[in-house]
């Protein structure tokens, strides 16, 4: 057992005008993530305290926050990682709906604008069989689509908080996961998200969302990739028109 | 239950100097002044050259001054950390390559590299004479 000082950003739509800190003494067990000593604090000291989580194995990527400064899955954030004193914060660069829960609207609107489904090249009816696919064809997108959407990337991406209107490093990684498989042929219907200035331009390279992703997708590759295709096909729209 | 969403902001200038990794990366980005410096000095050591040997000795001179040594060591150094840190990222910006039916892994990448920097230095030592 061993206590630890948790603060906690707080925050009330109702009666707060901005956030404020507030601190509890939690007792931890050994084998205790940071999401294990917020549900203490809500079962046993503030049943008020609001958070999201769900899986508690990093699978549904709900429990992004910010833990002691660094965007992290709350649920992979072992105590026994961190100091006596943990501070915690709802994830940076979204506003703050409640406590620890954000705004996610931006981003379920991006995602949602960049197709991040199988566009197939033809239509076939079930009858001609299942769209397939070789191991070496699967390589060439699998780990994008490891993706969570929990958003540690864009709490990680200075570009992000500077230029909301950035499509940002999940959206534009699951785009070119979707662009890069092989069944799929709605490369052209996602362009307009992913090569216009603020999808894959707008990106200057920081790194942080892959140095952050608990899942390994490496969005900063995806997107670096992203920008020598769309060069590629800006050149080719003038060099070979028909292929458009 | 009403919404208000609170929205926190972001210091437009000094947003950089709040982490470690996101100092080291404008770090990164400086470096390049430093490259153009350098160029610059090239540059005008090619005018001088052409300007004639009284004037191209003179530029020697005061690149080997000890204010012209300082000047280029400052260079090299941030040359240096320019050339590491943008080593370290080229697996990110380099397209899945596959040898002998394996996926070429960042550390070779990273690695092949190195291996071209030295190649490169090598021949250009080579080449003043001083290897």
């Amino acid at each position: 057992m061993r206590e630890i000082q948790l603060e906690v950003l707080r925050y009330s739509p109702e009666t707060d005008s901005e956030p404020r800190f507030e601190t509890f003494q939690v007792p931890c067990q050994e084998d205790w993530v940071v999401l294990d000593a917020i549900n203490h604090v809500k079962d046993h000291m503030d049943s008020s305290l609001t958070y999201r989580w769900s899986c508690h194995m990093a699978v549904c990527g709900s429990c992004g926050m910010m833990v002691n400064g660094e965007p992290v899955l709350s649920c992979k954030a072992f105590i026994r990682d961190y100091p006596d004193k943990i501070r915690v914060e709802p994830l940076a660069n979204f506003p703050i709906e409640k406590d620890l829960v954000v705004v996610m609207d931006d981003f379920m609107e991006k995602l949602k604008a960049s197709k991040p489904y199988i566009i197939p090249k033809e239509e076939k009816s079930i009858d001609d069989g299942e769209y397939l696919q070789t191991p070496l064809q699967l390589e060439a997108f699998k780990q994008y689509s490891m993706c969570i959407n929990c958003m540690l990337c864009y709490a990680a991406c200075p570009q992000y908080a500077l230029a909301p209107e950035f499509v940002g490093p999940a959206a534009l990684a699951l785009t070119y996961r979707y662009n890069k498989d092989s069944r799929d042929g709605g490369k052209a219907e996602r362009a307009h998200m992913f090569s216009k200035s603020e999808g894959v331009w707008e990106c200057s390279f920081v790194g942080a969302c892959s140095e952050v992703c608990p899942k390994h997708v490496d969005p900063a590759a995806a997107i670096q990739l992203g920008k020598v295709e769309s060069a590629v096909d800006y050149f080719k729209s003038f060099l070979m028109p028909w292929s458009r | 239950m009403s919404r208000r969403p609170y929205v926190r902001e972001v210091p437009r200038f000094t947003w950089w100097l709040k982490k470690k990794f996101y100092t080291e990366y404008m770090m990164r980005e400086a470096t390049c002044i430093a490259v153009a410096l350098y160029s610059a000095l090239l540059i005008i050591g090619l005018i001088r050259l052409s300007e004639g040997q009284a004037e191209y000795t003179a530029y020697l001179e005061a690149m080997r001054s000890p204010l012209g040594l300082i000047l280029q060591l400052i260079i090299l150094a941030f040359a240096v950390y320019h050339t590491i840190t943008w080593f370290k990222l080229a697996p990110k910006g380099m397209p899945p390559m596959r040898f002998k039916d394996e996926k070429v892994q960042p550390k070779a990448i990273v690695a092949a590299h190195y291996a071209g920097w030295v190649g490169v230095s090598l021949v250009i030592l080579l080449f003043v004479g001083l290897v």
